[in-house]
C-alpha cells in the first residue's frame, strides 16, 4: 500500500501548480461561458429549447461527425503505413522521414489551407495539369467541395495519426514476428495476427485524437468547403461574433461538448483507453 | 537631517501628483480607433488620424479589426480598449439594442453639410459603400457585362462562374430585384418569394463567400467571373491592373459608421475627432483613396471629377441604387440567418 500511494501523492503535489493554472485560465472561463446557456440574459431554458426545436443544430452536428469520421478513416489508412515505415527503418533514415512528417505539422494551418486553395482552384495547379494533359476541356470543380475539405483536413490530421501510432509501434518487439515466422506463419499472417493487434492501442489513441480534433475544425471547412460543408464551430462563431447571441452560442458549445463526451465514453468502452 | 525629511516628503508628493496627473489627464491625449486594416486603415490614417495628430497633438492609435464580440465584452467588463470603432450599418442597430455606444453630441459635430443617411443619434457616417456586381472584364468585355441582378440571374445570356455572399443580407433583396420587384418595393421583404428566386440561381453559384476581401481575391484568381462585392474592394484591384469591372446597376448603398464605445474614458476628445472626420476635406481625401462615397456634400469640391464619377454616391448612379433597411433587418436577422443556413444545406 505504502509503496503504491507514495509516488501518486508525489505526482499530485507536483501537478498542483499546473492544475491550478488550468483551473484559472481554462476551467473557469469555459464554465462561465457555458453557464450563459442557462443565464443569458436571465435564468432561461430558451436557448436549449430553441436548439432542439430548430433542425439546424442536428443537421450541422451530423455533417460535423460525418466529415470528422471520413477524415479519421483516411488519416488512419495513410498514417498507419507511414508509422510502420518509420518504426522499421534505421535510426538515420527515421530522423529524415520524421522531418518530412513534422514540417507540415509545424506549418501554420492557415498557410496550408491557402496552399490547397492554390492547388485545387479553377485555375490552380491541378486543373492546369489536367487540361494540359487533355483529360478535360474545362476546369473541374475541386475547390469549395466536400472533397477539398476532406483533402485539406486529412493533410492537417495525418501527422497526429502518424505520431500516435508510431509511439506504440516503436515499442513492439520485432522478434515476435520472427517467432511467428518460425512457428510457420507467413508474412501476412505474422502482420495481421501478431503486429496489428499489438499496434491497436496506437490506432485507438490516434483515431480518438484525430476525430475529436476534427470536430472543432473551423478555418479549413470555411475556406475550402462549399455551401454544404458547415461544421458546428462555424455556427458557433457566427452566433458569437455576428449575431451577438452568446446564449445560443453557449448552448451550441455545450451540446458539442456533450456529444464529444458521449462519443469518448462509447469509444473508451471499445478500445479500453485507460489501459493504453 | 531637518531639511532632508521635508525634501523627501515633497519629492514623494510630487511623484504621487505626477502619477495622478498622468492617469487623469494624460489619458486624454490618446484615442484608440478600431478599423479594418490594410489599404483601408492606411487611407484612414493618411486622411484623418495623421492630420488630426499634427493639428491637435492628440495621439490616434489605430488597431484592427472591429470585432463585435470583443466590443460587447469590453462594455460588459468596463475595460474599454477601443474608444472609437468603425462599424457596418447592421451592427449599428444590433449594437444599439445591446447598448454599446455613447450618444453623440451634434453641437460638437457639425451635421449641416452631412447627408441625412450619414447622421444617427449614436453614430456618424464615415463613408457610403455599395454592394455591386464585380465582374471579369476580359470575360465580359466592353459594354457586354451584367448590368443588374436579372442579368446576374440570367445564366444563358451570361455564362460563367458566379459567387454570392453567404448570408441573407442583400441577397434576399437582390433575389427580389432579379425576380422583377422594383427598388422602392423591397420592404417589407417577401421572404418566400426571395428564396424561390434564389432557388433558381443556387446551383449556378460556385462560391458562397463570407469575408469582404474574398470577392476581389476570387476575381483576381479567376475563380469566378462575376460576384456580388463591395465596390471599394473591386476598385482597389482595378487600380492594380486586374481585369475587373464594377456594375453599379441596382447596387445597394450602405453607410459605414464611426461610434464611440460606451464607457470610453475619452468621450469628449473622441467626439472632437469624429467632428474632424466628418469635415469635407478629410472626407474627400479618405473617400477618393478608397473610392467610396463621402457623407459630407462639400467633399465633392475636393475630389477629381474623374474619381467622383466612379464613387457610389455619384449623381449618375443615384436613380439606380437602393438603401437596405437596417431596422427591418434588426428585427428579422436572427430568424432569417437560420433559415438561410438551412436553405444552404438543402
Amino acid at each position: 500500500m505504502g509503496h503504491s500511494s507514495e509516488p501518486t501523492q508525489f505526482g499530485w503535489t507536483f501537478s498542483l501548480p499546473s492544475i491550478a493554472l488550468l483551473g484559472v485560465v481554462f476551467v473557469y472561463p469555459i464554465t462561465l461561458f457555458l453557464s450563459k446557456c442557462f443565464f443569458d440574459p436571465t435564468p432561461t431554458l430558451e436557448h436549449l429549447i430553441h436548439l432542439f426545436e430548430s433542425p439546424i443544430f442536428f443537421k450541422v452536428l451530423w455533417i460535423t461527425f460525418k466529415i470528422s469520421f471520413i477524415v479519421t478513416i483516411i488519416s488512419l489508412l495513410i498514417g498507419y503505413p507511414i508509422a510502420y515505415l518509420l518504426s522499421s527503418v534505421s535510426e538515420s533514415a527515421r530522423s529524415l522521414l520524421m522531418i518530412l512528417v513534422l514540417i507540415p505539422f509545424w506549418t501554420s494551418l492557415l498557410v496550408r489551407t491557402y496552399a490547397w486553395m492554390v492547388i485545387l482552384g479553377r485555375k490552380g495547379i491541378l486543373n492546369k495539369a489536367i487540361m494540359a494533359l487533355g483529360l478535360s476541356d474545362s476546369p473541374i470543380k475541386l475547390l469549395h467541395t466536400a472533397f477539398a475539405v476532406d483533402v485539406g483536413m486529412v493533410q492537417m490530421m495525418t501527422p497526429f495519426m502518424v505520431l500516435a501510432i508510431f509511439s506504440v509501434m516503436k515499442g513492439i518487439d520485432r522478434r515476435l514476428l520472427s517467432a511467428a515466422a518460425s512457428l510457420g506463419a507467413n508474412k501476412y499472417q505474422a502482420f495481421f495476427r501478431v503486429f496489428l493487434p499489438l499496434s491497436l492501442p496506437g490506432i485507438g489513441a490516434g483515431t480518438l485524437l484525430v476525430f475529436i480534433y476534427s470536430l472543432g475544425f473551423f478555418i479549413t471547412p470555411a475556406l475550402l468547403g462549399g455551401r454544404k460543408e458547415v461544421m458546428i464551430s462555424m455556427l458557433i462563431e457566427e452566433q458569437v461574433s455576428t449575431l451577438l447571441n452568446w446564449g445560443f452560442a453557449s448552448a451550441l458549445a455545450l451540446m458539442l461538448l456533450v456529444a464529444t463526451l458521449v462519443f469518448f465514453f462509447i469509444y473508451s468502452k471499445f478500445f479500453q483507453i485507460e489501459r493504453t | 537631517m531637518k531639511s532632508t525629511i521635508p525634501k523627501l516628503v515633497s519629492y514623494l508628493l510630487l511623484t504621487v501628483f505626477m502619477l495622478f496627473f498622468q492617469t487623469t489627464f494624460g489619458a486624454g491625449k490618446k484615442i484608440v480607433v478600431s478599423s479594418w486594416g490594410g489599404s483601408y486603415e492606411k487611407a484612414f490614417y493618411e486622411a484623418m488620424a495623421k492630420p488630426y495628430e499634427e493639428k491637435t497633438g492628440v495621439e490616434i492609435v489605430l488597431t484592427s479589426y472591429p470585432d463585435f464580440a470583443k466590443m460587447k465584452a469590453m462594455v460588459d467588463t468596463g475595460n474599454i480598449e477601443w474608444d472609437i470603432v468603425d462599424i457596418e450599418d447592421r451592427m449599428l442597430y444590433r449594437g444599439m439594442k445591446a447598448g454599446l455606444f455613447e450618444r453623440l453630441d451634434y453641437s460638437v459635430i457639425d451635421k449641416t453639410k452631412l447627408i441625412p443617411s450619414g447622421v444617427h443619434s449614436h453614430a456618424v457616417g464615415l463613408e457610403i459603400w455599395a454592394g455591386v456586381i464585380g465582374y471579369n472584364s476580359e470575360k465580359y468585355p466592353g459594354n457586354n457585362h451584367p448590368k443588374n441582378w436579372a442579368d446576374f440571374w440570367n445564366v444563358k445570356k451570361f455564362p460563367g462562374a458566379r459567387a454570392l455572399y453567404n448570408g441573407p443580407y442583400d441577397m434576399l433583396e437582390i433575389a427580389l430585384l432579379a425576380d422583377g420587384v422594383s427598388m422602392d418595393n423591397l420592404y417589407p421583404i417577401d421572404v418566400d418569394r426571395a428564396f424561390k428566386s434564389l432557388d433558381k440561381i443556387k446551383d449556378h453559384v460556385d462560391v458562397w463567400w463570407t469575408k469582404g476581401a474574398q470577392p476581389a481575391q476570387l476575381l483576381t484568381d479567376g475563380e469566378v467571373d462575376m460576384t456580388y462585392a463591395y465596390s471599394g474592394r473591386i476598385a482597389n484591384i482595378m487600380k492594380d491592373g486586374i481585369p475587373a469591372g464594377i456594375s453599379f446597376g441596382q447596387a445597394s448603398v450602405n453607410p459605414e459608421w464611426l461610434v464611440i464605445t460606451k464607457g470610453s474614458k475619452v468621450v469628449k476628445e473622441a467626439m472632437k475627432f469624429l467632428a474632424f472626420c466628418a469635415q469635407a476635406k478629410p472626407q474627400a481625401q479618405f473617400n477618393s483613396a478608397m473610392q467610396y462615397g463621402p457623407i459630407n456634400v462639400d467633399s465633392f469640391k475636393y475630389i477629381d471629377k474623374e474619381v467622383a464619377d466612379r464613387l457610389p454616391t455619384a449623381a449618375k448612379f443615384r436613380d439606380n441604387v437602393w438603401m437596405p433597411k437596417a431596422e427591418w433587418w434588426a428585427e428579422n436577422s436572427k430568424e432569417l440567418t437560420e433559415r438561410w443556413k438551412l436553405w444552404m444545406l438543402e
